[in-house]
């Protein structure tokens, strides 16, 4: 959530590519933090295996979505997402 | 695990992907729906998370670089520093009481998501003038 910001206002990255490629970015972090899980043995197989058929279906959706929706409205929702998120965080302990 | 079970896994891993895939954190969601829906603790549900945005991520950056949506010249410049200091912030948050740095987090998350909206507004409210100047011109 902190990436698409840094992108789009300090290295002047255009809104959907700031988007799409903070999942570039995102994706060693998780992989060396999904690591760390798995090795201290939070690892539920079928979970794991439902969750990511489901997550990749939607994440084709997802990328589609992006590349089809007017860049202010990307914009706006991540916006209203980045509240609402503070919002839990600080008033409803995450 | 019955298919019910298995169902409810796959409807959250959808709603996580599509959120995901628009690069918009599909773990700030994909996390409370695992908690509250199924009986996966927070721990869990969070390296479900993790593991799930491996194989998704893959598949949605291919869309995207097919779509030319990739800043390539960025990713590295704030990749290698980002893994680092995510190694070293996991390390540290075993230091660290979480529910204060929630808080600190939220805040700056807010003032940074409040920033981002009044952009946001600034640049729909320019497009607007900008098509009726075209429109009386």
């Amino acid at each position: 959530m902190l990436l698409v910001p840094l992108l789009e206002k300090v290295m002047k990255c255009p809104v959907k590519k700031s988007h799409a490629t903070a999942i570039a970015i995102i994706l060693p972090i998780s992989i060396a933090g999904a690591i760390t899980y798995v090795i201290n043995g939070f690892f539920d197989v079928g979970a794991v295996i439902s969750v990511s058929g489901g997550c990749v279906v939607g994440g084709i959706v997802g990328a589609l979505l992006l590349k089809k929706l007017p860049s202010q409205i990307v914009g706006l929702v991540f916006s209203l997402a980045m509240l609402a998120v503070a919002v839990k965080l600080v008033f409803f302990g995450g | 695990m019955d298919l019910i079970q298995i169902l409810i896994f796959v409807g959250i891993g959808v709603v996580g992907g599509i959120i995901g895939g628009m690069g918009m954190g599909g773990g700030t969601l994909l996390i409370p729906l695992l908690t509250a829906f199924t009986s996966l603790d927070q721990h869990y549900a969070q390296a479900v998370n993790l593991l799930a945005f491996i194989p998704m991520s893959v598949v949605a950056l291919i869309v995207h670089i097919k779509n030319k949506m990739i800043e390539g010249k960025h990713i590295l410049i704030v990749a290698i520093p980002a893994t680092v200091v995510s190694v070293l912030a996991s390390l540290l948050s075993k230091i660290v009481d979480g529910k204060s740095l929630g808080v600190y987090f939220g805040i700056f998350l807010g003032a940074l998501g409040i920033y981002q909206l009044v952009t946001c507004i600034i640049s729909m409210v320019k497009a607007k003038k900008r098509a009726s100047n075209e429109k009386n011109n």
